[in-house]
């Protein structure tokens, strides 16, 4: 299945030549979870990574769905 | 450790030794404990029976990082409320550095008269009549003072919002590179200041008398090691340096939590345009500075200063709330519009959140349309003027509401809320209506909870937990002057464990683990005592009626915690 993946903060510099405009476009097995996502990416669930998909925080064990937006941030406390 | 008592009805000025019933505490808890011992609560916010005192933190002055916070209180003329508005810059390290524990500013100048109130090197003040800087604007102000006084010197001033007595008045704080851009913005405090007659406080950096540290290599190990911890941290030591507090921008809209064209939005179309990111890029290529040191003894560097096209200075600390207020609640995606409102605040002395939330209010009524920038820009001049309407824009977010008659105010106890929306984010919800402060994001923010997997922002349950946790952590972070981005490395034992050490060696005390905790609840208790005897209860601590009733997009929830959950926020 196909996700697009956004990388914001940091976390952009762990992939070379990331595109903020365009983000990640991603071929990923059927059924994969956060976890499975993140490992791909080479950025560790924790501690301080927060996946979010259609405006929730996802769990690491949480399925993916095919076509969706995924946001990858550092934790963030306020400002 | 000693008070200056300063009269403005007689102009005249006392030293004291810290009394007894006020030692061991400092900023915010000190403050609050003061005016809920010496101000009638049901005084007028602006008579001569209020007090506003400045309090640096416990450990304002000291060697350990990022403690230069400053504590202002009194009753708040917006909120009616006790008010402790927090400020960075270099004023708290410069009165820890002379041993100053508060300044009291008691009765109120003759009508007409303006003062400045000036401390040397030495810890020697003096009154200065200042009626030549009536109406100056903060920035030709801090200007004029430091060409005055040199640059080693502290400005806390006030704009003509304070002087007219606006309720969103602020005050202005100077920066480390003498710009008045930090802000004590909340709870109309500069008209406080105003009423007094007091247009400045100007204090020398150069003081040599700072209270004894107990233990002074335990205190030198202890900060070390804190030091490390938080250039250690990822969202201090990295994530901020590279985007400012701006990088939250993307995060809350992709969490549907970012109040929008005055909160019936929970995403602003393009947000991108206004996102810390973007910030970062556009400040890099005109020449400004991401990652600016703003306030003394900072190792964080979260602030900026953002330049124009043609690469002059237009504003310095651009910060995310500002950027909602007057980005996401105004529908405005034009940074440079944006930088232009946030230094025209700065400038005429105005909190930006209850700015850009009254423009908000004042748009939705019809008033003006919403993205219209140069709608807005001539709205903050109508401030800066006095006009009748740019003194209703001035009252803030329910003033406007109640001109125009319209219902949809966020707001609580007359203070905006800031960027999170509560049906979106339910623990600020309760923070909001709660907090002895008014609507206050920074009395106790619960996004790091959501961020990081450990509560459901869009449930109930566990909301008011959350948010009573992060009160009590607030209110003794802001009593012992330390920032807030910097609290983030509490999280690390080894960090919590240096602190304590810090702080104990400081005061010469062995401090347990519960001793920050009680800090911070002693605090709220005089804050809810203050407040019950101004006349306020439980009822008060609400949100407004649509919080409950408009569903927010995208998830299209409303607010849920209920008001009996509500009212055990305190129960300790």
């Amino acid at each position: 299945m196909n996700v697009t993946v956004k990388l914001f903060g940091d976390l952009k510099r762990k992939i070379p030549d990331y595109s903020p405009e365009n983000g990640l476009e991603m071929d990923i097995p059927e059924g994969s979870k956060v976890a499975d996502l993140l490992a791909l990416l080479g950025i560790p669930t924790s501690p301080g990574t927060t996946v979010i998909m259609e405006g929730r925080v996802l769990p690491s064990e949480e399925k993916l769905i095919n076509g969706s937006l995924i946001n990858l941030f550092h934790v963030m406390y306020g400002g | 450790m000693k008070f200056i008592r300063v009269d403005m009805s007689r102009q005249s000025i006392r030293f004291e030794d810290v009394p007894k019933p006020y030692l061991g505490l400092g900023g915010r808890s000190l403050t609050s404990t003061i005016i809920n011992v010496e101000v009638p609560p049901k005084g007028d916010p602006l008579g001569p029976e209020n007090k506003l005192i400045f309090a640096p933190g416990l450990l304002s002055g000291t060697n350990l990082v990022n403690t230069s916070r400053v504590s202002v209180g009194a009753k708040s003329p917006l909120t009616g409320t006790i008010k402790e508005s927090n400020a960075g810059g270099t004023i708290a390290a410069a009165l820890g550095h002379l041993g100053i524990t508060a300044i009291v500013v008691e009765g109120q100048a003759a009508k007409g008269e303006m003062f400045i109130l000036r401390i040397n090197e030495k810890g020697e003040a003096s009154l200065i009549p200042a009626k030549e800087f009536k109406g100056m604007r903060t920035y030709s102000l801090t200007d004029k003072l430091m060409k005055t006084y040199g640059n080693r010197t502290s400005v806390m001033c006030i704009g003509p919002a304070g002087e007219y007595l606006m309720k969103s008045a602020s005050i202005q704080s100077s920066d480390v590179d003498d710009h008045p851009c930090r802000a004590a913005g909340r709870g109309g405090l500069g008209a406080v200041m105003g009423s007094k007659g007091l247009k400045a406080l100007v204090v020398d950096r150069q003081g040599k008398s700072p209270d004894a540290i107990a233990d002074p290599e335990a205190f030198k190990e202890a900060a070390k090691i804190f030091a490390l911890k938080v250039k250690e941290n990822p969202f201090s030591g990295q994530f901020l340096p590279n985007l400012g507090t701006a990088g939250l921008v993307a995060a809350v809209n992709s969490m549907g939590a970012f109040p929008s064209y005055n909160a019936t939005e929970g995403v602003l179309p393009g947000w991108e345009n206004i996102s810390g990111e973007n910030l970062t890029k556009i400040m890099k290529e005109r020449g400004g500075s991401p990652g600016h040191m703003g306030c003394a003894q900072c190792i964080i560097h979260c602030s900026n200063v953002f330049k124009d096209k043609q690469g002059k200075y237009v504003t310095s600390s651009l910060e995310y709330e500002t950027i909602w207020a007057f980005g996401g609640m105004t529908g405005i995606k034009d940074l440079d519009t944006i930088a232009r409102l946030d230094f025209l605040c700065d400038d005429i002395g105005l909190d930006t959140m209850n700015t850009g939330v009254a423009l908000a209010v004042a748009m939705d009524a019809g008033y003006k349309k919403f993205e219209d920038g140069q709608a807005a820009i001539e709205m903050l001049e109508e401030i800066g003027k006095g006009t009748e309407m740019g003194k209703v824009l001035g009252d803030g977010p329910s003033a406007v509401g109640r001109r125009f008659n319209h219902p949809r105010i966020p707001a609580v106890k007359n203070q905006s809320i800031a960027a999170y929306d509560p049906r979106a984010m339910q623990g600020n919800g309760v923070t909001y209506a709660t907090s002895p402060m008014g609507a206050d994001h920074t009395a106790g923010n619960v996004i790091g909870q959501y961020m990081a997997g450990k509560l459901d922002p869009l449930k109930p349950g566990g909301q008011v937990k959350a948010s009573r946790n992060s009160q009590i952590a607030m209110a003794a972070m802001d009593s012992i002057g330390l920032c807030i981005l910097a609290a983030v490395a509490l999280e690390a034992p080894e960090a919590g464990a240096a602190f304590l050490k810090a702080l104990s060696a400081k005061l010469g005390t062995p401090l347990g683990p519960d001793a920050i905790p009680q800090l911070g609840v002693r605090t709220l208790q005089a804050e809810r005592e203050f407040n019950r005897r101004a006349g306020f209860t439980n009822k008060d601590d609400r949100l407004p009626e649509f919080f409950y009733k408009e569903a927010l997009p995208p998830h299209n929830t409303v607010f849920t915690v209920t008001d009996a959950e509500m009212d055990t926020t305190f129960s300790f």
